[in-house]
């Protein structure tokens, strides 16, 4: 089968077994705050903090602020715990017991965890959005529009992404510890906290080399500078999007049938 | 294929990679692997309505079968041809959160089936009914006890539609009602044209269940057919092997160092050896195995250890072998030399050859016997005196058959004659027969043939027959549930028992003897007609080992259900929950069971809450609910509080508590010396509630 039909019916699995997603869903944000006071809330806490403790920072550091530097931050600051957290390469290995116990589409526990991350940062985004509307910020509508699709364009990107590393992961451990160094890495080479053009010497040379510049820059150009995103940007959005899907979801496939032996 | 196979399996074959074990010696940075075969070309139909049984040792591939059945692993080579949904419950604990409620967790493992949400919640209640959870329902899972997480689990599979069901040592945890629950809800699904694979070590259970066994063994089926015939070939491989019992025997089991001994005793399989046999018999007596102990103890008897072998005896006869309980009798009782000279006078009536006599002199010799001779000659008088037809010798004869003595073991024979003293209207051997069928520790266990047997006693007249025939009509135990007819019989019984004679005969005989084995009966009876007392006393004399052999689950499961009537015992099983580091240790529980307890009015619960708020060890600490507990159970008479409200420290001689909490807080109290002025509580005049 090919790849791309492979995926296509990969998707109706998944959707026919709906039931079973939402339920891991469920189970991964319901379950995993049940009895905390703030429950779903801890996890916007890290990027909020974030956001406080840089806002702060830059903004006495700063010869010359950046004017509302918060949406700045909080525009990048949300996409990016994301796209980390979704990279973590623990959907297999921590699902170990359904994958060896259960029969069902194995691909369920990705889009799951990942489908889990997604939630917080649409949750975040629709709390930055009213917000800035309540504050009276200027607000381009077509590029609030394509918000919606870049936002998608993203959650792809993730299942890509996590389709290669949850698989490497699987059957070399070492990788799972790996992203968690590297995701800290990656914050500092992305524009969350500093202007791409700001970015000089080494930082300016790689900046463009990292895929979530991609998406963080197209997310400033909606919320921060009210535009609508640079064609280039969007157009590096799809094919980063489809291609990382599409290689990760051939890894997967591909090695998939092994999972339940070296689990 | 055949319309009737759901399950079709050519020529499977599977291998797994392992470590190679030549070079694996400490020298793991070289892990070449090797393919490990697991399965060998094995071939399997499995028609509807089967139910099978997988058995084989552990690491055979039992599990892996399944989930090669279930399509969760690829076989190497060979078809799996499966006809309809399959329901795989191959581990019953998956997908459970432990921080969710037990409903929740029903829902969501419900969804993991693939059941949508309405259609859960509209049979929520049923499933919840069914898992008898009852209160503990809305509590998170964690504090469930690995029992009640199968129960949980096998509830919700209840519910699962699908026309094949694995399931993988489902029912070898939760306890006896529950599992047959299980088994007789797989039997059901059987009934209606499904379909179910299941593994287990236990035997017995599948024996039960199943229609069918399989046994896999060097990666292929070994033996396929009937379940019994399986189950006692694989019991009897597991048996035989000289080398298997070694290795059990070396790990610890005792049932396996007895078995050695035998072999040694008898040059089963190896040469015979007195030092060795004697050896594997004290290791296994160490591990009060009853059969080694007694059998210990005639050696000792023979050698003249005379104090030891009594001692033995003892032990294996509170461990329950009716050989040792007779020996020590005997050995302890009557004078050795009157029983002699009374076996004497037996023998010569017996001479007359009148069944009566042979009976009385076979009972008597079999009732003091010592030595395999003294068996072998009740053996001879009782089985002639059976031959003439006294059925009443059929009941020892069964007995000798059941336990081997006097005679080979045979398990066939013994229900045999048993069923023949029944069915000629015998009403002991009927209840005998029916309490070891319901039983089934000798005899193969069969609710329905029990049920029967109980049936045909109770008509007769036997009031602890029409009890039984009650409790197995209304939990539908061998028979249909049928709560109307359970009911008629629990008229009948109690108008044989009439309640009060039962109640001054149990006065009379706690008065008289304490020791009297009777006395337990009655317990036992009252116990199960709730008398609150009794169940207490009961389950006391389970957990200290009094009378009883030692049983804590039972103390526990009575306590359980004595504290569903009374406030005092709620306490002391609170206390059990309490202990850290027991198995039991479940707080939550605990608080629950204290707070309705002192609800109630038991003083003790309120002293032992007020002493927890204080602490703030389990719970929250909150010195005013402390003060408000400490007053109430100072106001209701309860001394030590009244002792903390007065600012002295409480008295040391404490029964009711166990080691533990109490101490640490007395001991706390006692440096801080407390200075609430709450006013002394003298106008009480309620005793201290909680004394039994």
């Amino acid at each position: 089968m090919d790849p791309i039909s492979r995926l296509v019916k990969s998707a109706k699995d998944v959707y026919d077994n709906r039931i079973i997603l939402m339920a891991m869903v469920r189970r991964n944000t319901a379950g995993r705050y049940k009895n905390s006071y703030i429950g779903f809330a801890w996890h916007l806490i890290l990027p909020v903090l974030m956001i406080v403790v840089m806002y702060i920072t830059f903004t006495a550091i700063r010869p010359r602020p950046l004017e509302d530097f918060w949406i700045y931050l909080s525009a990048g600051m949300f996409p990016v715990t994301f796209i980390s957290s979704s990279l973590r390469g623990r959907a297999v290995v921590g699902n170990a017991k359904y994958i060896t116990k259960m029969k069902f589409p194995r691909e369920i526990v990705i889009v799951a965890s990942v489908l889990t991350d997604y939630l917080t940062v649409v949750f975040a985004y629709v709390f930055v959005i009213l917000v800035i509307l309540l504050s009276g910020q200027y607000v381009n509508w077509g590029g609030m529009a394509f918000l919606v699709v870049e936002l998608i364009l993203m959650f792809i990107f993730c299942l890509g992404c996590s389709f290669l590393v949850s698989t490497v992961t699987v059957f070399v451990k070492d990788v799972g510890y790996f992203m968690s160094v590297a995701m800290r890495l990656v914050f500092w080479i992305t524009p969350t906290f500093f202007l791409v053009s700001e970015a000089k010497g080494l930082l300016g040379a790689i900046v463009w080399y990292n895929p979530f510049t991609y998406f963080v820059e197209t997310f400033h150009d909606i919320l921060y500078y009210g535009i609508f995103p640079h064609p280039n940007l969007v157009v590096m959005s799809v094919i980063l999007a489809f291609s990382f899907l599409l290689v990760g979801s051939m890894v997967f496939f591909h090695y998939e049938k092994r999972f339940p032996e070296v689990l | 294929m055949d319309d009737d196979v759901v399950i079709s399996i050519k020529g499977l074959k599977k291998s797994y990679k392992i470590i190679d074990p030549q070079i694996s010696k400490g020298k793991l940075k070289l892990n070449k692997m090797v393919e490990y075969p697991i399965f060998d070309g094995l071939d399997l139909e499995i028609r509807r309505g089967d139910i099978v049984g997988i058995l084989g040792r552990n690491g055979c591939g039992k599990s892996t079968f399944l989930k090669i059945v279930s399509q969760i692993v690829e076989p190497d080579e060979g078809t799996v041809e499966v006809k309809g949904k399959i329901a795989s419950i191959l581990e019953l604990s998956m997908g459970f959160h432990g921080d969710m409620s037990g409903r929740d967790n029903i829902i969501l493992r419900s969804e993991l089936y693939g059941i949508p949400r309405k259609e859960v919640l509209a049979h929520i209640d049923d499933i919840i009914e069914y898992s008898d959870l009852g209160v503990f329902i809305d509590n998170p899972v964690r504090t469930y006890s690995s029992g009640m997480r199968s129960r949980l689990a096998f509830s919700v599979m209840v519910n699962v539609d699908a026309d094949i069901f694995l399931v993988d040592e489902a029912l070898s945890t939760g306890d006896m009602a529950f599992a047959s629950k299980a088994s007789e809800h797989l039997k059901n699904l059987v009934r209606s044209g499904k379909t179910v694979l299941f593994t287990s070590h236990s035997m017995g259970t599948i024996k039960r269940t199943c229609t069918r066994a399989v046994w896999i063994s060097d990666h292929k089926i070994f033996m396929d057919g009937p379940a019994d015939e399986v189950v006692d070939a694989y019991t009897r491989s597991i048996n035989d092997s000289v080398e298997e019992t070694m290795s059990l025997a070396k790990g610890g089991s005792s049932s396996a160092q007895y078995r050695l001994s035998t072999f040694y005793r008898d040059g089963n399989g190896v040469e015979r050896n007195t030092a060795e046999q004697r050896r594997w018999l004290e290791e296994a007596a160490l591990r009060e195995h009853p059969m080694a102990m007694s059998e210990l103890a005639d050696i000792l008897l023979s050698e003249g250890d005379r104090e030891r072998a009594e001692s033995l005896y003892k032990q294996a006869a509170e461990n329950g072998s009716y050989d040792a309980r007779r020996k020590y009798s005997t050995m302890k009782g009557a004078d050795r030399k009157e029983i002699e000279e009374l076996k004497d006078v037996m023998r010569e009536l017996a001479e007359s050859g009148f069944p009566y006599d042979l009976y009385n002199c076979g009972n008597l010799l079999f009732k003091t016997a010592m030595t395999r001779d003294d068996y072998v000659e009740a053996f001879g008088y009782l089985s002639k005196a059976s031959e003439l037809g006294w059925t009443d010798a059929n009941i020892p004869l069964a007995q000798m058959y059941r336990e081997g003595t006097g005679v080979d073991r045979d398990i066939g024979k013994s229900i045999e004659i048993l069923e023949q003293a029944a069915e000629s209207g015998n009403t002991r051997a009927m209840a005998t027969a029916a309490n070891n069928f319901l039983e089934g520790k000798y005899y193969p266990r069969d609710p329905e043939r029990a049920f029967k047997w109980f049936l045909r006693s109770a008509l007769t007249g036997n009031p602890k027959s029409q009890y039984q025939v009650a409790i197995m009509l209304s939990s539908g135990i061998g028979t249909e549930k049928d709560e109307q007819k359970a009911n008629e019989w629990f008229i009948r019984y109690s108008s044989t028992m009439v309640n009060d004679s039962r109640k001054i005969a149990m006065e009379t005989m706690r008065k008289r003897h304490m020791s009297d084995p009777r006395y337990n009966d009655i317990l036992k009876a009252a116990s199960m007609s709730y008398d609150v007392n009794s169940m207490v006393t009961l389950a006391t004399k389970y957990e200290t080992g009094h009378g009883f052999k030692k049983k804590h689950e039972a103390y526990v499961d009575l306590m359980e259900k004595a504290s569903i009537a009374a406030g005092a015992p709620r306490t002391r099983l609170a206390e059990i929950y309490l202990e850290e580091g027991s198995t039991d240790y479940n707080p939550e529980k605990a608080l629950v069971l204290l707070h309705s307890a002192a609800g109630s009015g038991d003083s003790r619960a309120m002293y032992r809450l007020a002493m927890i708020y204080k602490e703030g060890k389990i719970c929250e600490k909150d010195m005013e609910k402390h003060a408000m507990y400490l007053t109430m159970a100072a106001e209701r008479g309860n001394r030590d509080a009244k002792a903390l409200v007065q600012g002295k420290r409480p008295k040391e001689s404490d029964k009711d508590f166990k080691k533990g909490d109490p101490g640490k807080g007395k001991a706390k109290e006692q440096g801080k010396k407390k200075k609430s002025s709450k006013p002394k509580a003298g106008k009480d005049k309620k005793e201290d509630s909680s004394k039994e």
